[in-house]
């Protein structure tokens, strides 16, 4: 089974200037043609096997058997389900599989450092949970798709509620203030350098506010559903410019955000966004929409791939590395693109917003975005600095000291962050780095890692001390205990101030 | 249904301004490839 036909649909297969006229010109009456309200999650499923895809395609070198053959074969499956899920986004066990397997691996690789692996990981879990309670309480594995798609849209949306409170509570902070050093300005100078804006102060300046602006606007359109509409239509904007910076990787963070927001529209913006891209692919010579969007993107890469080829003809040679970016970032452009507007247009279709959010749902939903809401205050408690919706936002809280302008000084209730070391030397290219920046280190990251690496040494300095050649078996630190072995992570230290944006 | 938001308005023009948005970001997108600028993502 793929995308089921939408009923009244335009069966007009044929291209034609009116019907594109009318994408920008839409009717109200296209609502009619929304089949059922949980069509929203056959959107979802598609965007979320997109968004795994990208995430996959990050870690090429985990499908290499890098980090071992069960992750290998692990993302190898995943890969395969996430394809066949977007050529057939209505098969709920595909989804769960997928959920299920990314959440598996996500726990065997505690501690994680990516955020938005995180913010993944506590949306599968509650597919594989809220899937799981369905199979059980009916005892079938015939899910009613209605019912999990209520239960996961709150989920959805409290999770981008959590991620937008820390995308703002985080840099509240001096140095993501300072348009020197700012992240933002670090996103907003290469996306300004095509049109020599790159340095220009207003727009650096005018780059922080607006983080701020869109994220709060965000975060509170999300549960004011009168202003929905525009939240949702600035945050797109938002994650759709991101990547575009090539900053970072950012695609499958955007592409998850994306899928989120689908999830957590009124239904009959999802509905409506299922309609429209139903027609459209069908408008494609491919017998079915779910095949014609799996072709689709696969023709994408493929003539993105091209593109690059041909463009990197004229510039020295480069890493795969950064081809290989290159190509998803083209895919991207158009992809995430092409989502954003249609996912705008469904948004201001369905305008006035008419029904509520629906029926009350169990509580125990909330604990998966309570859990990251309370994992995302470990910087200031002491706790881990990694994973913690940080990223990129300037925040130091090392060492007892912090640049936040709220919460100064941290309240430490754990010592973790107290005990840190400059790394001088290191045979080890990590280290070696972080030595070459004078950076420091928290003294259980230096020791994880150090164990981590039988081979590693290096020379530290601590309290004035000088220590040399310390490997894993001769560091003076205690061992972890299983449950600091898999939540604990820590950034390198950064004590020069303004403090630089990194991860 | 009602048919009033058919004609131009304030939301196709925001719908046009996405759109914009979208043929931005792919010339942005392709003016500053990685193979272009050289630069190493964080």
């Amino acid at each position: 089974m793929g995308y089921k036909a939408a009923s009244g649909a335009t069966e007009d297969k044929t291209f034609s200037w009116t019907g594109l006229v009318n994408l920008i010109r839409p009717h109200r009456t296209e609502l009619d043609i929304a089949a059922r309200p949980s069509d929203g999650l056959i959107v979802f499923s598609a965007i979320w096997g997109l968004a795994t895809i990208l995430s996959i395609a990050e870690r090429t070198w985990a499908l290499g058997g890098e980090v071992g053959i069960a992750i290998a074969a692990s993302q190898w499956i995943t890969l395969l389900a996430c394809l066949a899920l977007i050529a057939r986004p209505r098969q709920t066990w595909l989804l769960g599989l997928i959920a299920a397997a990314m959440a598996a691996q996500y726990v065997y690789r505690l501690p994680v450092i990516s955020n938005n692996q995180t913010i993944a990981f506590f949306m599968n879990s509650c597919i594989v949970t809220v899937l799981g309670v369905e199979i059980v309480r009916n005892r079938s594995i015939a899910i009613d798709r209605d019912e999990a798609y209520e239960r996961l849209r709150v989920v959805a949306r409290a999770l981008l509620a959590v991620m937008y409170f820390y995308g703002i509570f985080h840099k509240i902070n001096n140095d993501f203030l300072d348009p020197n050093v700012s992240c933002a300005v670090s996103l907003y100078d290469p996306l300004a350098r095509p049109f020599g804006l790159d340095q220009n102060i207003v727009g650096r300046y005018a780059a922080i506010a607006s983080t701020f602006i869109v994220e709060l606007i965000a975060m509170v359109a999300l549960y004011w559903r009168r202003f929905f509409w525009l939240g949702l239509i600035l945050a797109l904007m938002f994650h759709y410019i991101i990547p575009l910076s090539a900053f970072s990787w950012y695609m499958d963070f955007s592409c998850l955000v994306f899928a989120l927001y689908v999830m957590a529209t009124p239904r009959e913006v999802s509905a409506g966004l299922y309609s429209t891209v139903v027609a459209l692919l069908r408008s494609l010579p491919v017998r079915s929409p779910g095949n014609a969007a799996l072709l689709t993107l696969v023709a994408l890469l493929i003539v993105s791939t091209l593109i690059v080829y041909f463009v990197a003809q004229g510039y020295p040679p480069r890493a795969q590395k950064l081809l290989w970016h290159s190509s998803w970032l083209v895919v991207w452009a158009v992809v995430g693109g092409a989502t954003m507007v249609l996912l705008t247009r469904a948004a201001l279709l369905a305008m006035p917003y008419s029904e509520g959010y629906g029926n009350r749902q169990p509580l125990w939903l909330y604990l998966f975005p309570a859990t990251l809401f309370v994992t995302s205050l470990s910087p200031y408690l002491g706790l881990k600095t990694e994973s913690s919706i940080a990223m990129f936002s300037n925040l130091h809280t090392e060492g007892g000291q912090t640049n936040h302008l709220l919460l100064n000084p941290p309240p430490y209730i754990a010592s973790y962050q107290r005990s840190l070391v400059r790394i001088v030397d290191s045979n080890d290219g990590y280290l070696r780095r972080i030595a070459a920046g004078g950076g420091y280190e928290v003294k259980y990251e230096l020791a994880r890692q150090l164990r981590d690496k039988p081979g590693a040494w290096v020379t530290y300095e601590e309290n004035g001390k000088l220590r040399e050649g310390i490997t894993g078996k001769t560091i003076d630190y205690p061992h972890p205990s299983f449950i600091e072995s898999r939540f604990l992570a820590f950034k390198p230290v950064d004590f020069t101030r303004p403090k630089v944006c990194t991860h | 249904m009602n048919d009033q938001n058919a004609r131009f308005g304030w939301k196709t023009a925001i719908i046009i301004a996405t759109a914009v948005l979208a043929v931005a970001g792919i010339i942005d997108a392709l003016s500053n490839l990685p193979i272009i600028s050289g630069f190493v993502p964080a």
